[in-house]
């Protein structure tokens, strides 16, 4: 066996070693009346809003580790799958045990305020920033860092360095080379804009996003078809794109890369679990386990993007190891006020459509 | 007990309609969703339609695009449905086949193979034509109106080549030949005698073909979006997609197409008025004989095979070889060809699970939705049964309201009941979007047969029931195999109703597509893709083969 042969079979005995510690470490973290309460319900159904390949990731390493729970995902985009939650509890079908989408804002004001979400401590708290979190109701599964994304092989070192500053997205060399996903998508796609139009409207404003609209971008409806527009090459740059589907994509030997320009605006998928869930043990157990540290990592292991669990914030996502010049953690996270975000959302987003010439009216 | 069944159907299928429309028109006139306490009559979402220029943007261009695909694809579709059912040109069955593969393929699928395609950078062909040329500039974009309605006519022509070939192959052809008796050859005859039997068919199909393709938002919406063009069916999608939500305003748009629809099954019941213009099958039997092209036959091969180049191998040839890619790019190199999308999709539980759903739903829709509309039509067009036109246009209607508007229309009613979050729910609203599909193409085939056979059964003592199964089933068999078809393959792809109204275990192959493509999962969602035009292609060749039929037709009396 050559060297890097005898290095693998290391690391394969360390990680089925930490797993040996680790699945006890967590089960030994949980009253087993609750494990066995969970098993007895043997179903969970998570409402996601998150990639579905990706959530059914997380949910099978949440049933490697319970194999008594079956688990069953429905997955919608985050608005429709919030409506359509908000709509079965006001008719008191009560069909998810735990709800997850990228809308912290009206997750907060209209399930967790609404009295939809149930109160639970899953002893993990202090782990988790006030600023991603409603304590005992709501947590982030994982953070989306939201930075330029563009193909490393039709953009040249010079260029990509532009990118190190939001500056840098203004620069004509983009011209005709730009697609973006439209502010009204919410959530990821309205991150940048609420920066540069509302949160440091003062260093950026609108003048900032009209050198931005000079460079006459592609609209798209979402992150996704804009981050597949720059990996076949149709645009070379995306300005506001996430760090997972740029995680997604780098582990599938997609040409990527991103930056994180400061300020990063961190937006996080949150989760909570429904207040009249039909499977409560095995929600509290989940929320026991998701937000675990070993619960976090199997996060970063499926969605490809960073955690806000404190121990392991700073940790580079799969994937990035093949992007050119590696992980770059953001020098400084904006911290957010997800109820001026919502608010001003509207406002925003028509000062954007307007600079932008889109034609969507509000 | 046969006019309690008859009441009963049209009470039935009037319900199904009434109410998810009834919620809808009621979610137009609110300030929140329906459920929400602190919801308040509105004309608001009225008024930003009716007063927004953005708004009346749209219109135009729906109209536009609409009105483009209709003449284009009805023109073609009816073009080869003439060539497959009356001429004798090469290969009649794999034409056939082949013809309606593009109809398998969900739409947004499709539109993604075709910016795969076309995209004026890395679009596959534009990349071909460029080396080829040595051009730095694309052949055409796909982003483009140009774009919109070439990707929607190929997507349509097999609709209206569905709703057509019935109609010719039910033509007697005695009527053509008493034409060439007198002089009259080829063009002359198709344009005075063929064309003017086959109008109700024709019409028909254009009405639906316009209906569908201006509430379809996912070609318009992938195709034109990037480059500002939003059709009214997109802005629908956006009302509900962005941030936050805005149902009532989509509930008030969709009140728009419903205009247009009815405006559309108005003049389609204007030029049907005098069906007796258009009766060919009479209690005279006839053997039909297909027309002699002679060599113009090879002409006729290439307008079938360029359709199908187009329409069926290009992009199921991009949606083949993406399945097989690690990512979703035009960049062939060997490193990126793998197996792995397969390995992951086939292991996965919820494939197997969306797979049976299907099926099951595929297969029992059709036969319900037919049952329906053949007794429905029947009362309309034969028993004349009064408040048939109110009827005809209601039953018609949900073709008109955009699939996701009527889908939530139906979440508001049925929320609250046993059915829903489970399959019975999703085959409510697939009966209900697919009535009007099955009434206008079984009216369409009712005008051309004489009501002297049925008044003949009548005569010697059949019953309602011993007519409509001994003489009108087989008069209608071609049609009724092709909308059985029709309905078959529009099930299997239905999305807008099912991505609402599903559950994890009522979830269906095209939810599972539309999840994976709006998760970035590209490669995982191809390979379904691949999967689901397999399922239908074999269920409609084993259903053909048992049913027998193709050029060979019943003989009447």
């Amino acid at each position: 066996m050559g060297r890097v042969g005898r290095q693998r079979t290391f690391m394969l005995a360390l990680w089925l070693l930490a797993f040996l510690v680790a699945v006890p470490a967590v089960q030994a973290n949980i009253p087993q009346e609750l494990i066995d309460a969970a098993c007895a319900e043997g179903a969970l159904v998570i409402y996601s809003g998150a990639g579905l390949d990706r959530t059914l990731q997380f949910a099978e390493m949440f049933s490697e580790v319970f194999p008594c729970i079956r688990t069953e995902v429905v997955r919608q985009a985050s608005h429709q799958l919030h409506t359509r939650f908000l709509t079965e509890q006001r008719a008191g079908q009560y069909l998810a045990d735990i709800i997850m989408h990228g809308n912290p804002g009206i997750f907060i004001q209209e399930l967790v305020e609404g009295g939809f979400i149930a109160e639970y401590d899953h002893g993990h708290d202090e782990f988790y920033p006030d600023s991603l979190k409603v304590r005992n109701y709501a947590y982030p599964i994982f953070v989306y860092y939201i930075g330029p994304a563009y193909n490393p092989f039709l953009v040249t070192p010079q260029e990509a360095a532009l990118l190190d500053s939001w500056e840098g997205i203004t620069s004509p060399v983009w011209r005709g080379r730009m697609g973006l996903s439209v502010p009204s998508a919410g959530g990821t796609s309205y991150s940048a804009p609420y920066i540069f139009l509302r949160a440091r409207r003062d260093e950026y404003g609108p003048e900032f996003m009209a050198r931005v609209a000079a460079n006459n971008p592609l609209f798209f409806t979402s992150q996704i078809p804009a981050h597949q527009m720059v990996v076949s090459g149709e645009i070379h740059l995306h300005p506001w794109g996430t760090s997972s589907t740029t995680g997604d994509l780098l582990q599938q030997g997609a040409p990527i890369a991103m930056k994180f320009p400061a300020p990063t605006p961190a937006v996080p998928t949150i989760a909570g679990m429904a207040k009249n869930a039909p499977h409560p043990n095995a929600a509290r157990l989940f929320m026991r386990w998701a937000f675990s540290e070993e619960g976090q990592r199997a996060s970063m292991d499926a969605f490809n993007t960073p955690v806000a669990y404190e121990t392991l914030s700073h940790l580079p996502p799969p994937g990035y190891e093949r992007m050119p010049g590696g992980w770059q953690p953001p020098r400084e996270l904006l911290e957010i006020d997800w109820e001026d975000f919502d608010a001003s959302l509207d406002a925003v987003v028509s000062e954007w459509n307007r600079i932008f010439g889109y034609l969507e009216s509000r | 007990m046969t006019r309690a069944i008859n009441t009963g159907a049209v009470v039935f299928s009037s319900l199904l309609v009434l109410l998810p429309l009834g919620a809808v028109i009621y979610g137009a006139f609110q300030t929140g969703i329906p459920g929400d306490p602190t919801t308040s009559f509105t004309l608001g979402n009225v008024a930003a339609i009716l007063r927004e220029p953005t708004f009346h943007r749209s219109i135009m261009y729906t109209a536009l695009i609409s009105g483009l695909v209709t003449v284009l694809a009805v023109a073609y579709g009816a073009a080869l449905a003439w060539i497959i059912a009356r001429t004798n040109v090469p290969l009649k069955p794999w034409l056939e086949n082949l013809i309606t593969v593009n109809n398998y393929i969900p739409p947004f699928v499709g539109a993604v193979a075709w910016i795969a395609l076309g995209a004026p950078v890395s679009g596959f062909l534009n990349i071909l034509w460029r080396t080829i040329t040595g051009s730095t500039q694309p052949l055409f974009s796909i982003y483009s109106l140009g774009g919109i309605v070439w990707t929607m006519f190929l997507f349509y022509v097999p609709y209206a080549f569905l709703y057509t070939i019935g109609a010719f192959r039910a033509l007697d052809p005695s009527l053509e030949e008493a034409a060439a008796v007198h002089g009259a050859r080829g063009w002359v005859v198709l344009r005075t005698i063929t064309l003017p039997l086959v109008k109700p068919a024709l019409v028909s199909a254009a009405v639906l073909v316009f209906v569908l393709s201006a509430e379809l938002f996912s070609i318009p919406g992938l195709l034109g979006g990037p480059v500002g063009i939003q059709t009214l069916a997109y802005r629908i999608l956006l009302a509900i997609w962005n941030s936050p939500p805005r149902w009532p305003l989509a509930s008030a748009a969709g009140l728009v197409l419903l205009v247009i629809c009815l405006i559309g099954i108005y003049f389609y019941r204007r030029s049907v008025r005098d069906e007796r213009r258009f009766i060919t099958v009479t209690g005279k039997a006839y053997r039909p004989r297909p027309i002699d092209l002679g060599p113009w036959r090879w002409l006729a091969a290439l307008f079938c095979w360029v359709y199908i180049l187009f329409g069926v191998i290009l992009p199921l040839g991009a949606i083949g070889l993406g399945s097989l890619m690690t990512f979703f790019a035009p960049v062939f190199r060997p490193e990126f060809i793998s197996v792995r999308n397969w390995v992951r999709v086939l292991n996965e539980g919820l494939t197997m699970r969306a797979l049976q759903n299907t099926t099951l739903l595929a297969i029992i829709t059709p036969t319900i939705v037919l049952a329906l509309a053949l007794l429905l039509t029947y009362l309309i067009v034969r028993v004349k049964i009064q408040g048939r036109g109110v009827l005809d246009y209601l039953l018609t209607l949900p073709v008109a309201i955009p699939g996701i508007v009527f889908a939530m229309g139906m979440v508001w009613v049925y929320v609250r009941t046993p059915v829903y979050a489970t399959i019975w729910i999703l085959l409510l609203a697939f009966v209900t979007k697919f009535i009007p599909q099955g009434i206008r193409n079984l009216n369409s085939a009712f005008l051309q047969i004489h009501p002297e056979l049925e008044e003949c059964s009548a005569t010697v003592g059949a019953n309602q029931w011993r007519t409509l199964w001994d003489i009108t089933r087989p008069l209608l068999q071609p049609t009724i195999l092709a909308t059985w078809v029709l309905i078959f393959v529009s099930t299997v792809r239905e999305l807008s109703a099912s991505v609402m109204l599903y559950t994890a275990r009522s979830t269906t192959l095209s939810v599972l597509i539309w999840d994976y493509l709006d998760s970035g999962e590209y490669t995982l969602a191809m390979v379904l893709c691949v999967m689901q035009v397999a399922l239908i292609l074999a269920i409609v060749l084993l259903a053909r083969r048992l049913l027998r039929i193709g050029m060979a037709r019943q003989e009447p009396g």
